[in-house]
């Protein structure tokens, strides 16, 4: 477990994964894992590929449900939660940042990043005023009316960023963000994405092969073997 | 606006574009399929409204007989009818086929009287002015006023002379006498735009017409025009009552019911032939939808992990179905009405104007537009395209956040 100055705002105790394999069997993807990620803090999470990074992801978004153990939102259990009121109090606490960006291509740039406020249900024009503002504060002031199709990859992460931040969410969960851009794109995205989380005080989960994106975080934890270490 | 309300928007009419394909697509088989089934609903309402008018027009409201039989001392019934509320016109009314021959050329008109004396008449000759090249006025017991297309098959003008017999000169034949036709003089042409009066009725006076049936004061029946608004049905039914069945009372409605009946079947028949169009149409919608839900799976996955509810991802996906059979529905009316207002040229180019007269007895294809049948064919449209958006909203719905994002 993290050893944390502040109290959690992201806590996973316990957690215990299995998948069922094509044979029959039971693969053990996590086999107890304990996380804590402090308020307005950044934790870097790394890993080979199949360790169960983005599994790990999943169950501390509540996406999936760990086979045994709990997950703590703001020291809440979420499992005390029914589907509905998960998804209210997700689209407030957490935003999220993949690799794929997963920007809706009918909407302009703009208009994705305040999707967050919608499904939030917090439109209006103050939410179209933050929308811009973040846009501009990732370099994209430019290009708000600009569809997904009509962007780079760069651009469309920066925009992904926005979308996540848009909600001041708690914390920010990012799973491989750099993985479609290349090395120098790469590296001006995260720079911002850093600052922006600094700046606003927002808690960043991180899921990364990048050694050196790993060693800006706060703290890093690697996961082998379904466990925790740092 | 709802976030699931403004996706499903936007998916049909992205930022930056009028609107996406399959939106345009969409929109249109459906506006077809409506098009199809309000257009022909229109015109089959235009043909019995049409048809109704014309019998209405060339037959009366009510017509009272004595069950076949001449009728006579009338005086009495015919005084008790005028002092009835919402009786326009009783009028008297011998008629009964007859031979005419124009120069020596056989023909079989239905001659029908008119009362030249009162000028009382059950059909409305001059209000809609049926008699061209001529006057109802300039008709004596002298002369005939002759069907416009029966004319004109004859060769007959106005100022030419008819010979009419009637059936009974087969008494005087009978009597070994010589039986002597009538000449009439020809002083104008029925046109009531009724093909079928047109090209078989003839008019005269009803004093001619008695003394060609041997009918003495008497008629075949009594014609009643009721006032414009009245049910010839509930009003025949009072008068039934009054009369005590001592003659028998119809309406134009009873007189044609199996011909009425025919146009209405045939509207309901071929209803449900098109409404297959905007079966189709809700296919290739409910395909299109689902075929979207399998490419956009990270998307939805992405929706879910924002916070958005199952519900309301199933919603935005039955939006979208409903939005298109509400634009469809309105693009197909807006069709209808553009199309049947130039329908004269197109039913000239198609299949001529003479095909109409010939087969329908019109000069014009008429069209009736009816708030019902627009309501009803729109629902249907609207609450199929809904429906057809439900398998895949149901499917986004059903997606898993952690499988939708894993997905390839």
């Amino acid at each position: 477990m993290n050893n944390p100055t502040q109290p959690g705002i992201l806590c996973a105790k316990s957690i215990k994964k299995s998948f069922r394999s094509p044979d029959g069997g039971s693969v053990e993807v996590l086999g107890g894992v304990d996380l804590e990620v402090p308020s307005g803090h950044s934790v870097s999470l790394v890993g080979e590929s199949g360790a169960g990074k983005t599994t790990l992801l999943n169950i501390l978004a509540g996406f999936e449900l760990p086979d045994d153990g709990s997950v703590l939102w703001d020291g809440v259990r979420i499992d005390k939660f029914s589907n509905s009121q998960q998804a209210r109090r997700r689209a407030g606490f957490m935003g999220f940042v993949f690799q794929n960006y997963c920007l809706v291509p009918e909407l302009n740039a703009v208009e994705n990043v305040e999707l967050a406020a919608r499904i939030a249900g917090k439109f209006g024009k103050s939410a179209r005023e933050r929308a811009r503002e973040l846009l501009d504060a990732v370099g994209l002031g430019g290009r708000m009316k600009h569809l997904p199709s009509q962007l780079s990859g760069g651009e469309k992460q920066r925009v992904a960023i926005a979308r996540a931040i848009m909600n001041s969410p708690r914390i920010v969960l990012s799973d491989e963000p750099t993985g479609n851009l290349d090395e120098k794109t790469g590296e001006s995205v995260m720079n911002m994405f850093f600052k922006l989380c600094s700046e606003r005080e927002v808690a960043l989960l991180l899921i990364t092969h990048n050694p050196d994106f790993a060693a800006r975080c706060d703290s890093t934890l690697h996961l082998s073997a379904g466990k925790i270490s740092k | 606006m709802k976030w699931w309300l403004y996706i499903a928007f936007k998916q049909l009419f992205p930022s930056g574009k009028f609107a996406s394909f399959f939106a345009l697509v969409s929109i249109l088989g459906v506006a077809l399929g409506i098009l199809g089934l309000y257009g022909t609903q229109s015109v089959m309402n235009g043909f019995h409204a049409q048809i109704g008018k014309k019998l209405r027009d060339t037959t009366g409201d009510i017509i009272i007989r004595d069950y076949g039989r001449p009728m006579y001392n009338l005086d009495g019934l015919r005084s008790k009818l005028k002092s009835v509320d919402g009786i326009k016109s009783v009028e008297l009314m011998a008629s009964g086929p007859v031979m005419m021959l124009v120069r020596n050329v056989p023909s079989f008109p239905l001659l029908r009287s008119f009362d030249t004396l009162s000028g009382e008449c059950a059909i409305p000759i001059r209000e809609n002015n049926f008699v061209k090249m001529g006057d109802i006025d300039m008709l004596d017991d002298d002369s005939i006023i002759i069907g416009q297309r029966l004319a004109a098959n004859l060769g007959i003008s106005v100022g030419d002379k008819v010979e009419v017999f009637s059936p009974t000169v087969l008494d005087r034949i009978k009597k070994d006498e010589v039986p002597m036709p009538v000449r009439l003089d020809v002083v104008g042409f029925l046109a009531t735009d009724y093909s079928e009066a047109d090209s078989s009725v003839a008019l005269v006076s009803l004093r001619r017409m008695r003394e060609l049936y041997n009918l003495g004061e008497g008629a075949h029946s009594v014609i009643l025009r009721l006032e414009d608004g009245l049910d010839p049905t509930s009003f025949a039914d009072k008068i039934r009552k009054d009369l005590k069945a001592k003659y028998s009372v119809s309406t134009w409605l009873t007189s044609n019911e199996g011909f009425l009946r025919v146009i209405k079947m045939e509207k309901v028949m071929m209803s449900l032939i098109i409404v297959l169009i905007i079966i189709v149409a809700s296919f290739s919608i409910c395909i299109s939808l689902y075929t979207s839900v399998l490419r956009k799976t990270r998307e939805i996955g992405l929706l879910g992990a924002m916070g958005a509810r199952p519900g309301q991802i199933a919603l935005m996906y039955c939006v979208q179905g409903f939005f298109i059979g509400v634009a469809g529905s309105l693009t197909g009316l807006a069709l209808t009405w553009l199309i049947l207002y130039f329908r004269e040229p197109i039913v000239e180019l198609v299949v001529g104007r003479e095909a109409l007269i010939e087969f329908y007895h019109f000069a014009r294809l008429p069209v009736k537009y009816e708030l019902g049948d627009a309501v009803s064919a729109c629902g249907f449209a609207i609450a199929l395209c809904t429906l057809a958006g439900l398998l895949p909203a149901l499917r986004a719905a059903k997606l898993k956040i952690s499988e939708a994002m894993r997905n390839e």
